[in-house]
């Protein structure tokens, strides 16, 4: 916690910031290969959102404040969520707090947008509204259950220390538990982001979307605030997965060759993760909304096996 | 000394209070503003001697010396206070005034119907016996304290006794709460025979410790957290709170809800930790209360979800929350067994933290419900709807305290729910034995899912009772509270926030509290301005007041940032997309809708029961016509718990009725024979 966490927790933040829509673009582009398709480029992501804002705006007139104000708090949730995460090197923004801070952040970001979906008072909102929150309060216990696991082997809740010390200790890294916890916050990361098979990203059929349902009254600037910030949402996930259990390549110390390496590696990792995302979104269709359960449980019981691991 | 003049003021003017609206009570306006006034200035007292406390006063006033008889004496009826009793007392006082001040207004709508002075005798007895209760430093003392406790809080219960309901209430409420005086009674005999004295102080001696012998504490125990669970409504003993809170008028269940269910919580911190002694075997205890903390937490927002009465729905919040704060005190008395005393300070300073929380943010959400129902005359929130247009002070007041109670930053909830997550989490830096290794993580899982499901609840409380288009005339014709209930609201919306911003001042107050009791060192190894590190470094360390802060900087930068992006927008009022078919009220997703996903995902929970009733049609088209209903869950706990005991109780004294014949004769003969066995027994 000093000047240089700070500056650091800033330029990461912002860097992350910047990056979410190509995250975006690069998971859209390695789906239409997959899928034979020649797809947009990997910048469509941008192209998008400055057309957002370029637009028109149009509000309900059923809604209240809160239609207006969630896309900035939403916005807001995930600025300050992206300063704590570790990029290149093991220092951020530890200012706030520690993990369970950031794991709040989300919380604060899902409560507004549900609350939104539900105050122009058509069915779809209060629909995706209805299933998200289901969804997100069945995967709790899982993330809870990874950050603990975490906890135990690194023996702090700071994201940057749990980096460091996973990093500085290269028998932590053949830790069973933590590609048990690995495993298990990757499934939350595709519950909590509306993927697969939790939900498809590109439908807008009224009986099956959730996060789109959620949105659907958005238009213009709101509706471009709202996409970002849920793009930003899944690039904090990934850069979670990748630099919480797995922080190869990550700098821990202040040097010209450690933060270019650790640049290439983080975005290795991500571009991994992305094609991964991408495969998988290729390769499975969308789960039946009540076999959810089913897939949560296995998440629970890998979390729930990790932190026994993570004890002997 | 101070603090005990104070004290006795607040008692006092209460008392004064009390007498004053049943004497006033043919003039309900006129009772109604005195008593509910004194209630306050005496609340007022109160806080100042919990203040004075603080500060470093000791009191400790005794009120008078039992006259002995033979050896046998009832001890010295003495109250005390220390920094815990303190806190308690300055919670109860804070959520007093506050509501007091609500009271003025919202008791109104009573003039007329049911008698305001007894409305306000009650009340102000309410306060006078609930700090007695914190205070009283004798068992027999502390017992009456608490028996008025219960009747007064009874009579509030049942105070709308034209209600079937509430009459039921209230009945269930009285008995249950008795069954657990009774406990504690027989407790506290035990423990005054063991030391020969009923003074508190007599159970706190070196002496009265080394004469426990294990198996006497175990039962101690065992019987002392029965009883006091049933006054918090832990599960399995919460069935009256979630009837009694809905009936209670809510400036009651307010009061209720706030502080009268957390005064088991202190009696259980000084049971724990000051008379029983926690040893090293004791560490079962804190498993216990940890296993039922997080079955309440469970099933308490499990029951919220799929409840459509705002009030219940808040009582079975309750009784989550308390489970919650179980959960903290549980982990607070296993790493005292542990001997981890400065684990278990952090452990209780997350359970006080949540109990002052829960005080404000529950006093605040059943004011809420107050003014709703004030307003359109129902608590169903399924007759509601677009009440931010129609009462937007009271939503934005509700709003802090959904923010709170759902634990997001900055707001109080998530202050204390965090203190508890850490205490849990900090369990991985010590060698603890894997079985009470998987207690924890089971903790911590539940106290995870009740985090998210509580948020499901409140998005669609919230959602469906202030959100998009009124549902019923009730909800078209709300408007705004009057003023003082609007204060009353305000100003624990604004304590919401500022309870949160203020942990790196509360904390340390509340670990001096809690120190005298764990007998560990001071909590705080390094604060500075506004970030905090307790204890272990690499653990804990936030600061709510900094994500605020943060908060304040970014927001208008977005604002500004997506203003200038893209240039100007054309911004355009109209309907939300109707699908072509005219959008009203029908179109929005009900408050049973928004909860079934998760009815579904919980149906062992739950079990709910479609039924299809068929009944042959008149009409020549239609042969059969079905119709089809589900009750949403069935009341497991009740049904097959209390209803069968309930069952053969009645069973059982419809076998014995015969020895009550009326002959008077016989009654004699019980007598002697009862005399024979007793002096066979004891000579």
């Amino acid at each position: 916690m000093d000047a240089e966490s700070a500056i650091f927790g800033l330029i990461q933040g912002a860097a992350l910031l910047f990056l979410s829509p190509l995250v975006i673009g690069i998971v859209r582009k390695c789906k239409a290969t997959f899928q034979s398709r020649r797809g947009a480029s990997i910048i469509q992501p941008y192209y998008e959102l400055a057309k957002q804002f370029s637009k028109g705006q149009v509000i309900s007139r059923q809604a209240s404040w809160i239609f207006r104000v969630a896309p900035y708090v939403c916005m807001t949730c995930v600025v300050l969520a992206v300063t704590m995460i570790p990029v290149f090197i093991t220092a951020s923004f530890d200012y706030f707090g520690n993990i369970l801070v950031l794991v709040s952040l989300m919380a604060m970001y899902r409560f507004f947008m549900a609350l939104s979906a539900l105050d122009t008072g058509s069915s779809f909102g209060g629909m995706g509204s209805s299933r998200e929150v289901m969804i997100s309060a069945i995967m709790e216990p899982t993330m809870f259950l990874s950050i603990f696991a975490m906890a135990a082997i690194t023996q702090t809740t700071f994201l940057s220390g749990i980096a460091e010390a996973i990093q500085s200790q290269a028998s932590n890294l053949l830790h069973p538990s933590l590609y048990l916890a690995f495993f298990a916050f990757f499934i939350v990361m595709l519950g909590e982001n509306a993927r697969f098979p939790f939900d498809n990203p590109t439908t807008h059929l009224e009986l099956t979307m959730v996060h789109e349902a959620m949105i659907l009254e958005y238009s213009g600037k709101s509706l471009g605030l709202m996409e970002y910030s849920s793009w930003t949402k899944l690039t904090i996930f990934l850069a979670l997965l990748v630099n919480m259990f797995f922080p190869w390549g990550i700098a821990t110390s202040i040097s010209l060759w450690g933060i270019v390496s650790g640049i290439c590696a983080f975005l290795g990792k991500i571009i991994v993760l992305a094609i991964v995302i991408a495969l998988l979104e290729s390769s499975i269709s969308k789960f039946r909304l009540f076999k959810l359960p089913a897939l949560s449980w296995i998440a629970f019981c890998l979390a729930f096996m990790a932190v026994i691991l993570s004890f002997l | 000394m101070l603090s005990g003049v104070l004290f006795a003021g607040a008692i006092f003017i209460a008392l004064a209070g009390a007498v004053v609206s049943a004497v006033l009570d043919a003039r309900p306006a006129a009772c109604r503003k005195v008593s509910f006034l004194l209630a306050a200035i005496a609340s007022c007292f109160g806080m100042a001697s919990a203040i004075t406390v603080f500060a470093g006063d000791i009191m400790n006033i005794t009120i008078f010396v039992t006259p002995s008889l033979g050896t046998f004496s009832f001890g010295t009826y003495s109250i005390a206070m220390d920094g815990l009793a303190a806190f308690f007392v300055m919670v109860i006082s804070l959520l007093t005034l506050i509501v007091s001040i609500y009271s003025l207004d919202y008791v109104e709508s009573y003039q007329g119907v049911y008698s305001m002075g007894l409305m306000g005798c009650l009340w102000n007895l309410f306060f006078v016996t609930m700090a007695l209760v914190i205070v009283a430093n004798n068992a027999m003392l502390f017992i009456i304290a608490w028996e008025c406790m219960s009747l007064v809080s009874f009579f509030l219960v049942i105070y709308e006794r034209n209600k079937k309901e509430s009459l039921m209430a209230g009945l269930v409420y009285v008995i249950m709460t008795h069954v657990g005086t009774a406990f504690i009674i027989i407790s506290f005999i035990i423990m005054a025979s063991i030391s020969g004295s009923f003074d508190f102080a007599s159970f706190t001696t070196p002496a009265f410790h080394a004469a426990l012998t294990p198996g006497v504490k175990a039962v101690l125990f065992i019987m002392l957290f029965i009883g006091f669970s049933v006054k918090a409504g832990v599960v399995p003993l919460h069935v009256w709170l979630p009837l009694a809170h809905p009936e209670a008028p809510s400036n009651v269940s307010a009061l209720m809800s706030g502080v009268m269910i957390k005064t088991p919580v202190f009696m259980l911190i000084r049971v724990t930790f000051s008379f029983l002694g926690i040893g090293a075997g004791d560490a079962w205890w804190g498993i216990v209360i940890i296993v039922i903390g997080s079955l309440s937490a469970i099933i308490g927002v499990l029951y919220a979800n799929v409840e459509q009465d705002m009030k219940r729905l808040l009582a079975y919040h309750s009784v989550e929350n308390i489970g919650i704060i179980f959960i903290g005190l549980g982990t607070s008395i296993l790493f005292q067994s542990l001997g981890q005393p400065l684990i278990a300070t952090l452990a209780l300073v997350g359970t006080l933290y949540h109990v002052l929380s829960h005080a404000i943010f529950k006093g605040l959400l059943f004011m809420g419900a107050g003014s709703i129902q004030h307003s359109t005359h129902t608590k169903n929130v399924e007759e509601l709807g677009g009440l931010a247009k129609l009462m937007p002070r009271t939503s934005v007041f509700y709003f802090f305290g959904v923010m709170s109670i759902t634990a997001l930053p900055p707001f109080n909830g998530f202050v204390s729910e965090w203190l508890i997550f850490q205490s849990l989490m900090i369990s991985v830096t010590l060698l603890v034995a894997p079985v009470i290794q998987v207690f924890i993580m089971v903790a911590i899982a539940i106290l995870a899912i009740s985090g998210g499901l509580a948020i499901a609840c409140f998005v669609h409380t919230y959602g469906v009772t202030f959100l998009a288009m009124p549902r019923t005339e009730h909800a078209r014709n709300a408007k705004e509270a009057p003023r003082l209930m609007q204060w009353g609201m305000g100003v624990l919306a604004v304590g919401c926030l500022a309870t949160g911003l203020a942990s790196f001042v509360l904390i340390p107050v509340f670990g001096g509290a809690a120190m005298a009791y764990t007998g560990s060192g001071a909590l705080t190894s390094g604060l500075s301005w506004f970030f905090m590190v307790p204890i272990v470094p690499g653990f804990t360390g936030f600061s709510p007041a900094m994500v605020l802060l943060a908060m304040v900087i970014v927001m208008p930068i977005i604002y500004g940032v997506s203003r200038v992006a893209g240039g100007k927008q054309k911004v355009e009022i109209a309907d939300t997309w109707d699908c072509g078919t005219p959008l009203n009220a029908r179109n929005e997703y009900t408050a049973t809708a928004y909860s079934n996903p998760i009815n579904k995902v919980f149906t062992r929970i739950f079990r709910p029961k479609p039924r299809v009733e068929t009944t042959p049609s008149a009409s020549l088209y239609i042969f059969k016509e079905k119709k089809y209903t589900a009750n949403e869950k069935e009341l497991v706990i009740e049904n097959r718990f209390y209803v069968p005991l309930v069952q053969n109780v009645v069973k059982f004294a419809r076998k014995i009725r015969g020895m009550q014949s009326g002959s008077i004769r016989n009654y004699l003969l019980y007598i002697f024979a009862t005399l024979m066995v007793l002096l066979i027994i004891f000579r």
